[in-house]
């Protein structure tokens, strides 16, 4: 078992990729490997309750670990109330810890 | 906290065009806050981070100077993350790809950056615990 720990950058009412991206993060959840993701920048959209992104919500229910840069939401005027549900807020440190830890940390 | 406690980052973006900019020395301030060290690998467009000719400008449009803008400017970024390195006694070394510098013609770095190639990003990376490389798409 390994452990991916995603940055996502990209937000899936822009880039076609991001939905790919977001299969792969459940494909390796259900094989069995430690999957976290760390929403940044325009990421951070599909975390806001209104967001309509089938694939990014399967990852809400499938053991995940999903981080929305605190920055970004403050930026996009995303509250924290407007977050669907299983996402935590955090600092960059999250990602800088991830790399120390020897995670697979994978830039979207 | 694991023993080597140095990272390595690529980076490709041009300042003054992306948020990745910012979010990059958004990262690389936060790995000096935990104590780690930082090498940075700047190929393409981020061999321009670390120019030295950046300038400040004002805008005539809404009637500020140069001061009253505060265009902020990446290689003034780099040299502040140099100097925290410095005070927390951590190490930070930002080569810049040679090649890349010559194709943009923008040989005239900061203090803190050095010239490099490919094989300088593959020591970085052989001695650190861990390599993130931030592309453009």
């Amino acid at each position: 078992m390994s452990s991916y720990f995603f940055v996502q950058s990209l937000d899936p009412f822009v880039d076609r990729a991001t939905d790919t991206q977001f299969s792969l993060m459940s494909e390796l959840a259900a094989a069995g490997n430690e999957v976290s993701l760390f929403l940044v920048q325009n990421g951070v959209v599909s975390a806001a309750s209104q967001a309509v992104s089938p694939e990014f919500d399967k990852l809400l229910d499938a053991g995940i670990k999903i981080y929305a840069d605190k920055f970004s939401l403050w930026q996009r005027e995303i509250e924290l109330t407007q977050l669907k549900k299983h996402i935590e807020s955090a600092e960059l440190h999250v990602v800088i810890q991830a790399m120390v830890n020897g995670e697979k940390v994978i830039w979207n | 906290m694991n023993q080597n406690n140095t990272l390595t980052f690529a980076f490709m973006d041009p300042p003054f065009e992306s948020e990745r900019t910012i979010t990059f020395f958004r990262l690389l301030d936060s790995a000096l806050d935990m104590g780690v060290n930082i090498n940075v690998f700047a190929y393409e467009g981020a061999v321009a981070l670390g120019f030295s000719r950046q300038q400040t400008h004002g805008n005539g449009m809404h009637k500020r100077d140069a001061d009253e803008e505060n265009h902020p400017l990446t290689k003034n970024w780099i040299t502040s993350l140099r100097d925290k390195a410095e005070r927390k006694k951590l190490n930070f070394e930002w080569i810049n790809c040679g090649l890349c510098v010559d194709e943009r013609g923008v040989m005239e770095a900061i203090q803190a950056c050095s010239r490099g190639g490919p094989a300088d990003f593959w020591r970085c990376a052989a001695n650190s615990v861990n390599t993130l490389t931030i592309g453009t798409r």
